[in-house]
């Protein structure tokens, strides 16, 4: 029941994922992109990517922080293995995200890594789960690990919003963000693609949720078989 | 009441314990000596442009000098199973963890307090001038990196690579109060008063120690008892 | 037109290299799961022919 749902869900993000590909790329770059946009097409379609993959990187973020909550207040290890699936599906979008932001600012102001808020942010956050990663691979025990990695997981999420906050008045800092100069003045042609792209890759994400906690669920029956034939 | 007499308690224990043997703070002194020494060979040390941005040298002296202090709280009580016999004991963990982080907090500013003397002669800046809101922001640096520092090292107590594990997990949750200390430090430390649009900077230094001494309060107990 | 190239490559190869990730992950737990499972059969066959030993 569960693989019928899984490839169906594949399916449909493959579906969509080809539907929105087609879209952006007829869309027209001709008319003028709007007063507010600091970009000069044709690296303008990459946008979809990078707004889609922020957007599920955010998602996963908060399902983590929600996951590790709930497995303090019940003890049950689905969550557990739903925070570390969904914090490792955040790492890859994330990854998707910084890599493709550095292509854009690469394009438009110069260099690769232009000290842009939006991309700063997305690197320090990358780097806070990747603590998290460490944490629970360098713990044993298995409650142990889970205990520990939902208290971190809380402690990073209160982080994020002060992360964002501190960068954006740290001096140093590009000010000019990219794609679009302050805050978020879409062309309204494009927000239907911008909205599928990011459906898309949120099915996308689901997915590889999925299947990352199934490999969790296996790892640990792995670990119960082990502990009794230790003990024959 | 009794929740401040055990933390005072065990402050003065962790406390008592350190100074008896210095070993800590010792080292801490001269890693943090060794660095901004190495800082001065790296950026010439007269130049202006140099003593523009000590402040921010100045702190990441303090922050891994600052690991040393912090690795040996939890570390302290391995031998022995005085760790077990701790969380034994009829003090609730937020206690425990309130009374090392008030002693790691006076070492680790014992530390910068004489290490800011040598780095004004090294760096020739009049870091006099605007001490007591310097004394402020070390403080309150110093706070948040303590109690952070001080949950990693509940963390990392019984872990394998302890010793690299510790940096790791505490420098990345410290990048907003590190940013905002090493930006109101690098206008104090020369002189300047800080700036009204650096005074967010503060705002967000307080909001952090808040919320992670609280959070830090409500979830020490899930770490160490098992 | 190459940025957007460049773009589209690596967001997918990222994407390929975690699902290679998954999969590889996926052969490695099911081996030990079956040497495991093995395991347990011969030690509860080999247990049960030799006396229950005294707690």
């Amino acid at each position: 029941m569960r693989e019928k749902v899984l490839y169906a869900l594949g399916i449909a993000a493959i579906l969509l994922m080809a539907y929105n590909l087609r879209a952006i790329a007829a869309l027209p770059l001709d008319p003028p992109l709007g007063p507010a946009a600091i970009i000069m097409p044709p690296v303008a379609k990459l946008v979809f990517f990078y707004y889609a993959a922020g957007g599920v990187a955010i998602a996963a973020g908060i399902a983590s922080a929600i996951a590790g909550l709930r497995f303090l207040r019940t003890r049950d290890f689905r969550y557990d293995a739903l925070a570390v699936a969904s914090t490792e599906v955040g790492l890859v979008f994330l990854a998707i995200h910084i890599v493709t932001g550095c292509l854009g600012t690469r394009t438009v102001y110069g260099p690769s890594w232009a000290w842009e808020p939006r991309l700063t942010t997305a690197l320090a956050c990358g780097l806070l789960y990747a603590t998290y990663l460490m944490l629970r691979s360098a713990v044993e025990e298995p409650a142990q690990r889970a205990r520990f990695a939902a208290v971190w997981s809380v402690f990073i999420f209160l982080n994020l919003p002060m992360l964002a906050v501190a960068i954006n008045w740290w001096r140093a800092n590009n000010r000019r963000t990219l794609f679009w100069r302050g805050g978020s003045d879409y062309i309204a042609a494009w927000l239907p693609s911008i909205l599928g792209t990011m459906l898309a890759m949120i099915l996308l994400g689901v997915l590889l949720t999925a299947v990352r906690m199934r490999q969790e669920e296996t790892r640990r029956e792995l670990d119960t078989l082990r502990r009794m034939t230790h003990a024959l | 009441m009794r929740f401040f007499h055990q933390v005072w308690v065990v402050a003065a224990k962790d406390l008592r314990a350190e100074l008896r043997t210095k070993e800590a703070i010792n080292s801490s002194l001269a890693f943090a000596l060794v660095i901004l020494l190495m800082f001065s060979f790296a950026f010439d040390p007269l130049a202006d442009t140099t003593r523009e941005m000590s402040g921010g040298l100045l702190w990441i002296v303090f922050a891994f000098a600052g690991t040393l202090v912090l690795n040996r709280s939890f570390a302290r009580e391995l031998p022995n199973d005085c760790l077990d016999g701790l969380i034994a004991a009829p003090i609730s963990g937020a206690a425990l963890f309130l009374g090392k982080a008030c002693a790691n907090f006076l070492l680790v500013l014992g530390v910068q307090l004489v290490s800011l003397p040598v780095f004004g002669v090294f760096y020739s800046v009049p870091w006099t001038r605007q001490f007591p809101e310097l004394l402020v922001v070390l403080g309150l640096g110093t706070w948040g990196m303590t109690v952070v520092g001080t949950v990693s090292s509940a963390l990392t107590v019984n872990i394998r690579l302890r010793e690299l594990m510790l940096p790791m997990l505490t420098y990345p949750i410290l990048f907003p109060a590190l940013l905002g200390a090493m930006e109101l430090t690098a206008e104090l430390v020369n002189g300047n008063p800080i700036a009204p649009d650096k005074l967010g900077f503060l705002k967000l230094m307080i909001g952090f120690d808040v919320i992670y001494t609280a959070v830090s309060l409500a979830l020490v107990e899930t770490i160490l008892v098992s | 037109m190459t940025a957007v190239t460049y773009g589209f490559i690596a967001a997918w190869a990222i994407l390929v290299g975690y699902v290679l990730t998954l999969v590889n992950r996926e052969r490695y737990l099911k081996r030990e799961l079956t040497g495991v499972k093995a395991m347990l059969e011969s030690g509860q066959a080999s247990s049960k022919a030799a006396p229950a030993p005294p707690d």
